[in-house]
C-alpha cells in the first residue's frame, strides 16, 4: 500500500508541477521589469542637477525661476544643464526678480526664455554616434543645431538617463540666439542702439486679452465676472495688420530694419502726410500712428516667398495684383541701388535684419501711390437728387445712374467693333449719369486715402457710348462736354450766412467744405478742353482727362471714412446742342489720382507714366 | 432514514435491469411501481452456488447485512451474515455480483469457476463511487454529485468533476455566463464545435450563434437551469450516431431530479457567498501616465510646447487653476469593482405514491458581479411528475419557468476605436488616466482654486489633448466609467431579460414488462430582452468611421424569441433469454424550431433621461425569423452474452431543413435528403470471465467502438438563393440578390474510432478509465469563393477535411479508507491533436483576420494556429534594439502604402525577416510576407486533480483544474502595452525604451505605432497553462435524530483559491466567443474572483 501511496504522492506532484513554475516570478518579471533597463526608478532632472555640484548656479536660478518644479515633474524633458558660477546666477536672479516686480508676466520674463527655456527641450532626446544631425527645439521655441555630440555647436556630456527625460552637461551657457523681434528688445534703450524707436513702435502694440472661452469664471462679485482661471492672450495688432511674424520661431524673415536716424527723418517727412482736420478725434495720435506705420508696413520680407531672391522680392504686404503696378516688389534688391545693397546684416533665429541707414524703401512702393477709384461706387459717388429718377426702393441718393458692362460680342455672339475698349478699361465697367430731360446731369465724387500737404494729379477715365452698345445712335455717341469743381474740406465748419444757399450743402456730409473752384481754368495740354474751358471726350475713344494737375491737399483723408477732396462734374450742354453736337451722359470707369510732394513734380508728371495706363 | 435507505436500496436491487442503451430513460425511483409485478414473472433457472466474505476496508471487520445480487437479473439474492459470510444461489450463466450496504460503495465482483470468492473489500461511500448500473460500454462519464456547489450553471461543475471527458472553458467570471465546451477535439472549422445539449430527453438549443448587444456576454440557456435541481450529467463521447447530424460534438445528458422517496421530503438549501475582486494587472499610477502621456506627444507631430495637464503647480506665481484637475491617482479598479455578495436560495418538495410522483422545486438567485453595476437575478420554478393512471400507462408530465434579469454592461477590450466610444467599464478601469479623479473638477467658491468635488461625478469630456488638432477623430477620450454607472444603469438602459418556458409531456404504456412505449412532446420557449445604452453624460463624444460622423450617444434594443417543439415517439424492447440479454430502441423524432430577431439600434438620444429609440437619429431595425424543421428516424439494438460481452448498433437517418436538397451524401427520401449514421460499440468485461481471477485487478473492461456522426449547424439560409430588401440611394426600396445558395450543401460527417479501458484494482481502491479516439471530419464548411460574375463573393460548400485523434483518462485512488477517516485522490486528463488534413479548391490555409490577429488554418497543422510575426532576438538578448547603431546594421524597415521606407530604429522590436528582403511586411503573397505560425490554442493537456478527505461527518474536497500547453493570444495586454494610444497601460510600460544603449524588452512608446511594433507578433503570444485550485469544500451533516428535521448539512466553500500560471493576464480560463475561432484569445472579459461561500441544507 505505501508503494501506491507514494505514486500517488508522485502523481500529485507531478500534476502540480508540469510545466508550471513559480507563477508569481513571471509575472513580476513581466510588470515589474526585474533585470532591465528603465528610466523609471532613474532620479529626476532636477535630482541631477542637484547631484552635481558643478550645477549650483543653474539650480540656483531653476529654483528662483520656479523651474525646479518643472525638472521634477512627470513630464518628459531633456535639459542640458550650463555650468554657471553663483554670480551670474545671482545676476540672472537679479534681472528675473526686477522684471517680475516691474509686472513682467513669468511667460515673458526674458531670464526665463532666454535663459532657462533655452537649455531645455521637450521630449526624450538621448543621442546615438549614428544619428543624423537635426533641428531641435527648446523650450523658448528656439531651433537649435542638435548632433550626436553637440547642440548649437556646444559639445556635451553623454546623457545620463533620468525618470522623466535625458539630462546633459554643458561647461558654459549655451547661446540666446534672438529672433528678430528680440534684437529690437536687446539693440535699444541703452546709448548707442539703433533700434528703440522701431522696438517701441512695435511694443506699444503688444496687448494681453482675456480668451473668455478658455478661462474658467468663478462668479460674478460687483457685477463684474470674476475668472478663476484668466487665459490670456498676447497679440500685436501691428505684426499681424502687416503680416510681419517677426515674434515667431518657425518663420524666416528678411527685415529691412531703419534705425533711429532713418526713422526720425522719415517720421519728418511721413507726419506730413497724415494731418487730418481738427474735427477728427485724436488726429495727433492717428498722425504718430499712421506715420509710424507708413514707416514700417513695407519692411518685412518673408523668406519663404521669394522667388528669387536675386531677382526681386515682395513684402508682406504684396499681393498679386500689385504685379501690375509694382507696389511692394522691389527689383534687384542686391545689386547698386537696392534695398538690400550695402546693408548690415544680423543673423536672427528666424531669419535676418539688414540694418537700413539710409531709409531704402521707397514710400511709392509701400503707401505714398497712385490710387484710383472705380467710379460706380457708391461710396465714392452721390448725386443730387433734383437730377435722378430715383427709384424709390434705391433711397433718396441714388442717381440714376446706369451700370453697364462692356462686352465683345453683340447678341448674336458676333464680335463688335467695340474690341478696342473691351479689356482696356478696368473691370470692363462704367457708370452712366444721365439727366432727364434737357437739364444737364451732375455728379460728385470723393477721394478717400489722400496725404495732405502733398500735390495731386486727378484724372477721370471716360467711356464711349459704344463701349457697351456698339449698336449706339449717332446722338448716343455724341461726346459729352463738362465742367469740373473742386472743393476741399475745411478744418472748421464754414459759417453760413444768413439765407445763403449752400450750392455744396451735402444732407449726408457733416462737415463744411471750402468753396467750389472750378478746375477747368487750368491749362490743358491734352486737347481735352473747348474753348470754353469744358472738358470734353471724344467720341468712340477712351479718354484719360487730367481734370486736376497740382491740386494742393490741406488735409489727409487716410484710413478715414470722410473725405478731404472732392469733384463736382457737371454736363455743360445747352439745349440746342444736345443730341446735335454734344449728348449730357457721363461714362465714366474710374478717376486715377497720384500724389507728389512737389508742385513742379505734379506739373512735369507725364501721362504716358501713369500706371496701368491701358486699364 | 435507514429504514427509507434500505428500501431504496431494495428498490434499486429489484430493479436493476441489464441496461440497454446510452440515453436510458428509465430512472430507478419510479420503476418502483413495477417491482411487484417483475418479481411474480421470474422463471426458475439452472443455478450454482456462490460462497464469500464481506469485510469492511478499514479494520477487515466482517460486515453483516450486506446484500449480495447477481447482476443476471432479479431474485437471485441474499445477506451476508453476523461474521460477513454469505451464500446465494446464481444462474449458472450469471458472471458476477453486485454487492451492496448503506454507507459504503457499490462493489461489482466477477465469479470464478469455483464459486468461492476472495473476500469483498467494502469501500466507504465517502470515495468516488466506482460502479455504476452498467458496464457503460461507450465510456459515458457521469456525475450526479451537486450537494455543496454554489454553481450558478452546470457547466462550472461539468468542469470540476469531468474536466478531461469535456474540455471546458468558463466563458468569464459573469455569474452563471457558462462555459466552452468541447468533447472529443474539435470537429469543425467554421460550424459549432461544441456539444449537443440533451436536457430530459429533449435537444435542446444553445444558441450558440447568437449575437447579444453587450460585448463579452453571452445567453447561455443552461443558466435557466437550477443546479440544485440536476440529478445526473452524463457525457457521451462515442456511439453519437444515436444523435446523428448532431452527434459529432459529443452529448451532454442532463436528468432533473424525479421523486425518489415513498414519504414526502423536504429539501431547504441556502447558501451566500461572497466574491472577492479578480486579478487585476497592474496599470500605471497617476504620475507614471503623466509622465508616459508626455513622452507620446513627441511622435504626434505636435508643434505645441505646452499642455495644460502638463504645467506645474504654480505658474506665473499662483496655483495653477486646472493643476488639480490633471493630478490625481485614480485606482479606477477600485472605484469599479466590489467584492460581490451571491445568494442562492432553494425549495423542494418531493414525494407521491403509486399513483403519482412530483417533485417541485423552487430557486432564487441572487448573484451580483464584482463588476459593479452588474448582477444577476434568476427564479426557477420546475414542476417533474409521474402518473400512473393504470398498470400499463402512465405519463410523465413536466413543466419548468425560470426567468433571469440582469444588469449588464459591456466588458472585454474594444475590437477599434473607430466606431465607438470604449464603453466596457472592466476595460477603462485599466486603460482610463489614472490623473484624472471620476469627481468633477469646479472652482472653489472662496478660493477659486480649482478642485475636485466629490459630489458630482465628472461628466466632462476628456480634455487633456484637446489643444492638438491632429487628434481630432482619433476617439483618444475615454468615458468616466462611473458616469456609465450612474447614467447607464436602468431597466430601459442597460438591462437583459430572458424567460425560459418548458413544458412537457410523455405518455408511456407498457403493455408487459419487456415493452414500452412512450411518446414526448416537448415545447421549449426562449424569450430574450436586451437593452443596451451608451450614456451621454460622462462618454466622450466619439467618431463613428462608419458614419463618418460624430455621435454623442448609442441606444439598442434586442428581442429574441425561439419556439421549440419536439415530438419524440419511441418503442422499447428488452428481455433476457439465459445468457442472452438483448434490448431494442426504435423512435422518430420530429423537431420544429423557430428563432425570430428584432434589432434596434440609434444614435443621439438627446439626453440621458429619454433612453428611448424614437428619440434617436441613424436608427437602423432589423432583424430575422429562421424556421427549420428536424426529422430523425433511429433505432439501437443492445445485446450481451453474460454480461461479458457487449455490443451496440446505432442506426440514425436524420434531415433537416437548412441541407440543401441535392446534398451529395445520404439518401433521397420524400423530396429532401438525408443523412445515415450508423455506429457500432463493442465492450468485453474481462473481469467477468470465470478464468479471470486476479487479486489485484477487481475489474477489467475493455471496449472498442466505430461511430459516423454529423454536424448539421449550417448557416440557416446558405443553402437557399435569396434577395434582401434594402434601400437604393437611401431612399428606393429595392431587393438585392443576397446569396446563391448551394443546393448541394450538407452536414459535416465524423467518423469516430474509439478504444477504451476500465480497470478497478487493489480491492477497488483504485480506479483507472481510458477513452482512445480518432476522428475524421470531412464535407467541412467552408466559404467557397464564386466568380465576380456572380456579383456575391462567396458562399457555403462543403469542403476539407480534419482529424483528431486523443485520449481521455481518469484516475482515482482511495488512500485512506477507514470508518472515521477516508481520503481519496484522483486526477484526469485530457489530450487530443487536431489536424487539418484538407480544404476545398486546393487551398492551402485559410486565413482569419480576429482583432488585430490573423488566425490561420493550414493543412497539415492544427486548425486556427496563431500566424504572426515572430520577434528575434537582439545583441542585447531582448527583442528591442537598444541602440540605434544596431538597428542600422540590421538595415529593415517598413513600406508605408505610398512606398515611403522607414527604417527600425533604436527602440523598436526586431522581427524575423523571414525571406530576407530587409522589409518586415505582413502580405498574402508568400513570397513577402514575414509572418509565421506563432502559436496554437489548443492545449497539450487538461482535466482535473481532486482529492476527498473525510473525518466522520466531516468532509473535505479539493478540486484542481489544469490546462498545459495552449497558447493564449493576450489581446488585452497588448492594447495595454502597445504604447500607441492615450490611454493608460501597464506597468511593463514603465521600462519602455526611452533613451539610447537602454536594453528592455518593452519598445519605445509611439502615437499610432508606425513601426508596428504592437502588430500582432509573438509578443503577444503567452503560455496559457494553468493549474488552479478550483474548490475546496468543507462540509459537515449534523448529527440530527428528529422526527421533524432528517438531517441538516452546513458546508462552506472556497472557489479559485489561487492559480499557478506564467500567464500575465488576469486570468488564463476564458472564452470570448462560441466559434472555434475565439479560443485562446483574451479580450479581457471579466475574469474569475476568488470567492467563498457558505450553505446550509435542511431535509424534512
Amino acid at each position: 500500500m505505501k508503494t501506491y501511496r507514494k505514486h500517488f504522492a508522485f502523481m500529485l506532484a507531478a500534476a502540480s508541477l508540469m510545466g508550471v513554475t513559480s507563477c508569481s516570478d513571471a509575472w513580476d518579471e513581466h510588470y515589474q521589469g526585474t533585470g532591465m533597463d528603465t528610466a523609471s526608478d532613474a532620479p529626476t532632472l532636477l535630482e541631477q542637477v542637484k547631484s552635481n555640484s558643478s550645477l549650483s548656479g543653474f539650480l540656483k536660478v531653476l529654483e528662483a525661476t520656479g523651474y525646479d518644479q518643472v525638472l521634477s515633474s512627470p513630464q518628459m524633458l531633456t535639459v542640458w544643464a550650463p555650468a554657471i558660477s553663483e554670480t551670474v546666477a545671482d545676476s540672472l536672479i537679479a534681472v528675473y526678480r526686477a522684471e517680475r516686480s516691474a509686472g513682467v508676466r513669468d511667460d515673458d520674463n526674458s531670464v526665463i526664455s532666454q535663459f532657462v527655456q533655452n537649455h531645455i527641450a521637450l521630449f526624450n532626446h538621448s543621442v546615438s554616434p549614428v544619428m543624423p544631425d537635426t533641428i531641435l527645439k527648446m523650450l523658448n521655441g528656439k531651433n537649435l543645431a542638435f548632433t550626436s555630440t553637440s547642440l548649437d555647436g556646444m559639445s556635451f556630456s553623454d546623457f545620463e538617463k533620468s525618470s522623466n527625460g535625458v539630462f546633459y552637461t554643458i561647461s558654459e551657457p549655451l547661446n540666446f540666439h534672438p529672433n528678430i523681434r528680440e534684437y529690437f528688445q536687446i539693440n535699444s534703450g541703452y546709448a548707442g542702439a539703433k533700434f528703440d524707436s522701431i522696438y517701441h513702435f512695435i511694443k506699444a502694440f503688444d496687448k494681453y486679452t482675456l480668451d473668455e472661452s478658455s478661462s474658467v469664471a468663478q462668479g460674478i462679485v460687483d457685477g463684474r465676472t470674476v475668472y478663476a482661471d484668466s487665459v490670456m492672450r498676447l497679440s500685436n495688432e501691428i505684426l499681424s495688420s502687416y503680416r510681419s511674424f517677426i515674434q515667431r520661431e518657425d518663420s524666416n524673415y528678411t527685415f529691412v530694419a531703419p534705425t533711429n536716424d532713418v526713422w526720425a527723418t522719415q517720421y519728418a517727412r511721413y507726419s506730413a502726410y497724415f494731418n487730418f482736420p481738427t474735427a477728427i478725434n485724436f488726429k495727433d495720435s492717428l498722425q504718430n500712428r499712421y506715420t509710424n506705420e507708413a514707416i514700417f508696413q513695407g519692411l518685412t520680407f518673408n523668406n519663404n516667398i521669394q522667388k528669387s531672391e536675386q531677382d526681386s522680392v515682395v513684402n508682406t504686404m504684396y499681393i498679386d495684383n500689385y504685379l501690375k503696378w509694382g507696389l511692394n516688389m522691389f527689383e534687384t534688391p542686391w545689386q547698386s541701388g537696392g534695398i538690400y545693397a550695402g546693408l548690415d546684416s544680423a543673423t536672427c533665429s528666424n531669419g535676418r535684419i539688414l540694418i537700413d541707414d539710409a531709409g531704402k524703401i521707397d514710400p511709392r512702393k509701400t503707401f505714398f501711390y497712385q490710387r484710383s477709384i472705380m467710379a460706380n461706387r457708391s461710396n465714392y459717388y452721390w448725386m443730387p437728387k433734383t437730377v435722378a429718377d430715383v427709384p424709390e426702393d434705391k433711397g433718396t441718393m441714388t442717381p440714376r445712374a446706369t451700370y453697364s458692362y462692356i462686352t465683345n460680342t453683340d447678341e448674336d455672339g458676333n464680335v463688335t467693333d467695340t474690341a478696342f475698349v473691351f479689356d482696356n478699361i478696368f473691370n470692363n465697367f462704367f457708370i452712366e449719369i444721365a439727366s432727364t430731360g434737357t437739364g444737364n446731369a451732375e455728379i460728385y465724387y470723393e477721394l478717400p486715402n489722400t496725404f495732405s500737404g502733398v500735390y495731386y494729379n486727378v484724372y477721370a477715365v471716360m467711356c464711349p457710348a459704344i463701349a457697351a452698345n456698339p449698336k449706339a445712335t449717332d446722338a448716343e455717341r455724341l461726346p459729352v462736354k463738362f465742367q469740373v469743381y473742386y472743393m476741399h474740406r475745411l478744418d472748421e465748419p464754414r459759417k453760413k450766412k444768413n439765407n445763403e444757399k449752400d450750392p455744396n450743402e451735402d444732407v449726408n456730409y457733416p462737415a463744411s467744405w471750402g468753396s467750389a473752384l472750378k478746375v477747368s481754368d487750368q491749362a490743358d495740354a491734352l486737347g481735352y478742353k473747348d474753348a470754353s474751358n469744358a472738358f470734353k471726350t471724344i467720341a468712340d475713344q477712351v479718354c484719360i482727362i487730367p481734370i486736376d494737375i497740382a491740386r494742393q491737399t490741406t488735409f489727409s483723408s487716410y484710413n478715414q471714412d470722410t473725405y478731404a477732396m472732392r469733384y463736382r462734374f457737371e454736363t455743360k450742354v445747352k439745349s440746342s446742342e444736345l443730341d446735335r453736337t454734344w449728348n449730357n451722359h457721363f461714362r465714366i470707369n474710374r478717376l486715377i489720382y497720384i500724389p507728389f510732394d512737389t508742385e513742379e513734380e505734379a506739373k512735369n508728371f507725364n501721362l504716358s507714366d501713369l500706371n496701368d495706363y491701358q486699364n | 432514514m435507514k429504514t427509507a435507505k434500505t428500501i431504496l436500496c431494495l428498490s434499486l436491487l429489484m430493479a436493476l435491469p441489464m441496461n440497454g442503451y446510452a440515453q436510458s430513460e428509465d430512472d430507478a425511483a419510479v420503476d418502483t411501481t413495477f417491482v411487484r409485478r417483475v418479481r411474480k414473472t421470474k422463471k426458475v433457472e439452472p443455478t450454482r452456488e456462490i460462497t464469500g466474505r464481506v469485510v469492511s476496508q478499514d479494520k477487515h471487520a466482517p460486515l453483516a447485512g450486506v446484500l449480495i445480487q447477481s447482476v443476471a437479473g432479479e431474485g437471485y439474492s441474499g445477506l451476508t451474515e453476523a461474521d460477513g459470510t454469505f451464500t446465494i444461489k446464481v444462474p449458472l450463466y450469471s458472471s458476477a455480483i453486485d454487492v451492496t450496504i448503506p454507507g459504503y460503495n457499490k462493489v461489482r465482483v466477477g465469479l470464478n469457476k469455483s464459486g468461492r470468492l476472495n473476500d469483498i473489500v467494502m469501500q466507504s461511500d465517502a470515495a468516488r463511487a466506482l460502479y455504476q448500473d452498467d458496464d457503460n460500454i461507450m465510456g459515458n462519464a457521469r456525475t450526479k454529485n451537486f450537494d455543496f456547489s454554489n454553481a450558478i450553471n452546470i457547466t462550472s461543475e461539468i468542469e470540476n468533476q469531468l474536466g478531461a471527458d469535456v474540455r471546458t472553458v468558463q466563458r468569464s467570471g459573469v455569474s452563471g455566463i457558462g462555459a466552452y465546451m468541447q468533447i472529443g477535439g474539435v470537429n469543425s472549422l467554421n460550424s459549432n464545435a461544441q456539444p449537443l445539449v440533451v436536457i430530459d430527453g429533449v435537444i435542446t438549443d444553445m444558441q450558440y450563434e447568437r449575437n447579444m448587444l453587450h460585448s463579452g456576454f453571452y445567453n447561455d440557456i443552461l443558466s435557466n437551469i437550477n443546479v440544485n435541481d440536476i440529478e445526473q450529467v452524463e457525457v457521451m463521447k462515442n456511439g453519437t450516431a444515436l444523435y446523428g447530424s448532431r452527434g459529432s460534438n459529443g452529448v451532454v445528458i442532463i436528468k432533473t431530479k424525479r421523486n425518489r422517496s415513498l414519504a414526502t421530503r423536504i429539501d431547504a438549501v441556502a447558501s451566500v457567498g461572497v466574491e472577492m475582486i479578480p486579478t487585476q494587472i497592474d496599470v500605471m499610477n497617476g504620475s507614471q501616465f503623466k509622465n508616459y502621456a508626455s513622452g507620446l506627444l513627441q511622435s504626434t507631430g505636435t508643434r505645441l510646447q505646452e499642455f495644460k495637464f502638463l504645467k506645474p503647480e504654480i505658474v506665473n506665481g499662483k496655483q495653477y487653476y486646472w493643476y488639480n484637475k490633471y493630478n490625481n491617482d485614480t485606482k479606477w479598479a477600485d472605484e469599479i469593482y466590489h467584492e460581490a455578495v451571491t445568494q442562492n436560495y432553494g425549495l423542494s418538495v418531493q414525494g407521491g405514491g403509486d399513483i403519482a410522483n412530483y417533485m417541485l422545486s423552487l430557486g432564487y438567485t441572487r448573484a451580483n458581479e464584482t463588476l459593479k453595476e452588474n448582477n444577476m437575478n434568476r427564479l426557477n420554478i420546475r414542476f417533474n411528475t409521474d402518473i400512473k393512471i393504470t398498470d400499463y400507462i402512465g405519463v410523465r408530465f413536466d413543466a419548468a419557468f425560470t426567468n433571469t434579469t440582469r444588469k449588464l454592461l459591456d466588458t472585454g477590450a474594444p475590437a477599434d476605436y473607430n466606431n465607438g466610444a470604449v464603453t466596457s467599464t472592466n476595460f477603462l478601469a485599466y486603460a482610463k488616466s489614472p490623473m484624472l479623479s471620476p469627481y468633477s473638477f469646479v472652482p472653489d467658491a472662496t478660493t477659486g482654486i480649482g478642485t475636485i468635488s466629490t459630489a458630482h461625478l465628472d461628466i466632462v469630456d476628456e480634455d487633456y489633448l484637446s489643444e492638438i488638432s491632429s487628434l481630432r477623430n482619433g476617439n483618444w477620450q475615454l468615458a468616466n466609467p462611473l458616469a456609465i454607472h450612474e447614467y447607464g444603469t436602468a431597466e430601459n438602459k442597460n438591462y437583459y431579460d430572458n424567460s425560459y418556458v418548458v413544458l412537457s409531456i410523455t405518455p408511456e404504456w407498457k403493455p408487459n414488462k419487456h415493452l414500452r412505449i412512450s411518446s414526448l412532446f416537448n415545447y421549449t420557449l426562449v424569450n430574450t430582452n436586451e437593452k443596451y445604452y451608451v450614456p451621454l453624460n460622462g462618454v466622450p463624444d466619439y467618431y463613428v468611421a462608419a458614419l463618418e460622423n460624430t455621435m454623442l450617444n448609442e441606444i439598442g434594443s434586442l428581442y429574441g424569441k425561439q419556439n421549440s417543439v419536439t415530438s419524440d415517439t419511441r418503442i422499447e424492447w428488452k428481455n433476457s433469454y439465459n445468457a442472452h440479454n438483448i434490448s431494442l430502441l426504435g423512435g422518430f423524432r420530429f423537431m420544429n424550431e423557430s428563432y425570430s430577431s428584432n434589432n434596434q439600434s440609434g444614435y443621439n438620444t438627446g439626453n440621458d433621461k429619454t433612453p428611448y429609440i424614437n428619440n434617436a437619429s441613424n436608427k437602423v431595425n432589423d432583424g430575422f425569423n429562421e424556421k427549420w424543421a428536424t426529422l430523425t428516424w433511429y433505432a439501437q439494438a443492445n445485446y450481451n452474452w453474460k454480461n461479458r460481452y457487449y455490443v451496440q448498433g446505432n442506426l440514425t437517418m436524420d434531415t433537416n431543413s437548412q441541407f440543401g436538397r441535392d446534398a451529395k451524401d445520404g439518401i433521397k427520401l420524400g423530396g429532401v435528403k438525408w443523412g445515415i449514421f450508423p455506429s457500432l460499440q463493442a465492450g468485453w468485461v474481462m473481469s467477468n470471465e470465470s478464468w479471470f481471477h486476479n487479486k489485484t485487478v477487481n475489474y477489467l473492461k475493455l471496449t472498442a467502438g466505430i461511430d459516423v456522426s454529423g454536424n448539421d449547424d449550417l448557416t440557416y439560409d446558405a443553402s437557399r438563393t435569396y434577395f434582401a430588401s434594402h434601400l437604393f440611394l437611401t431612399k428606393v426600396p429595392s431587393y438585392v440578390l443576397e446569396n446563391i445558395g448551394n443546393t448541394e450543401l450538407q452536414w459535416e460527417t465524423t467518423k469516430r474510432l474509439n478504444f477504451g479501458l476500465e480497470t478497478k484494482m487493489f480491492n477497488n481502491r483504485l480506479f483507472l478509465a481510458l477513452n482512445y479516439y480518432k476522428s475524421w471530419t470531412d464535407n467541412l464548411l467552408t466559404l467557397r469563393e464564386l466568380s465576380f460574375l456572380s456579383g456575391i463573393k462567396q458562399n457555403w460548400s462543403n469542403g476539407g477535411s480534419l482529424e483528431n485523434k486523443g485520449v481521455d483518462l481518469t484516475i482515482n485512488a482511495h488512500l485512506v479508507s477507514s470508518n472515521d477517516w477516508n481520503w481519496s485522490v484522483g486526477a484526469s486528463l485530457g489530450h487530443y491533436v487536431n489536424t487539418l488534413t484538407a480544404l476545398p479548391d486546393g487551398q492551402d490555409y485559410v486565413d482569419n483576420q480576429v482583432l488585430g490577429a490573423t488566425v490561420r488554418s493550414q493543412v497539415g497543422s492544427s486548425i486556427n494556429s496563431f500566424y504572426g510575426f515572430k520577434t528575434a532576438a537582439t545583441d542585447n538578448g531582448t527583442i528591442v534594439y537598444a541602440t540605434s547603431a544596431e538597428a542600422a546594421r540590421d538595415g529593415l524597415y517598413r513600406k508605408d502604402a505610398s512606398g515611403n521606407i522607414t527604417y527600425f530604429s533604436a527602440g523598436d522590436v526586431k522581427y524575423v525577416d523571414q525571406n530576407g528582403d530587409g522589409e518586415i511586411k505582413a502580405s498574402s503573397v508568400a513570397s513577402e510576407d514575414d509572418r509565421t505560425i506563432i502559436g496554437d490554442a489548443t492545449p497539450d493537456i487538461y482535466g482535473n486533480i481532486f482529492t476527498s478527505l473525510s473525518f466522520k461527518r466531516v468532509r473535505l474536497d479539493v478540486g484542481f483544474n489544469y490546462s498545459l500547453g495552449g497558447d493564449i493570444y493576450n489581446y488585452n495586454r497588448q492594447q495595454l502595452e502597445s504604447g500607441s494610444r492615450f490611454m493608460n497601460q501597464t506597468t511593463a510600460m514603465l521600462r519602455r525604451w526611452t533613451y539610447e544603449g537602454q536594453v528592455t524588452d518593452i519598445p519605445r512608446a509611439t502615437y499610432a505605432d508606425p513601426m508596428g511594433n504592437s502588430d500582432f507578433s509573438d509578443r503577444w503570444i503567452e503560455d496559457g497553462s494553468y493549474l488552479r485550485l478550483k474548490h475546496v469544500t468543507l462540509s459537515y451533516q449534523l448529527p440530527i435524530n428528529n422526527t421533524y428535521i432528517q438531517g441538516i448539512s452546513v458546508w462552506v466553500r472556497a472557489n479559485n483559491l489561487f492559480t499557478l500560471t506564467k500567464y500575465l493576464g488576469a486570468d488564463p480560463e476564458f472564452s470570448m466567443g462560441n466559434s472555434v475561432l475565439f479560443q485562446g484569445i483574451d479580450r479581457g472579459l471579466l475574469s474569475q474572483g476568488r470567492s467563498f461561500n457558505v450553505g446550509v441544507k435542511i431535509n424534512l
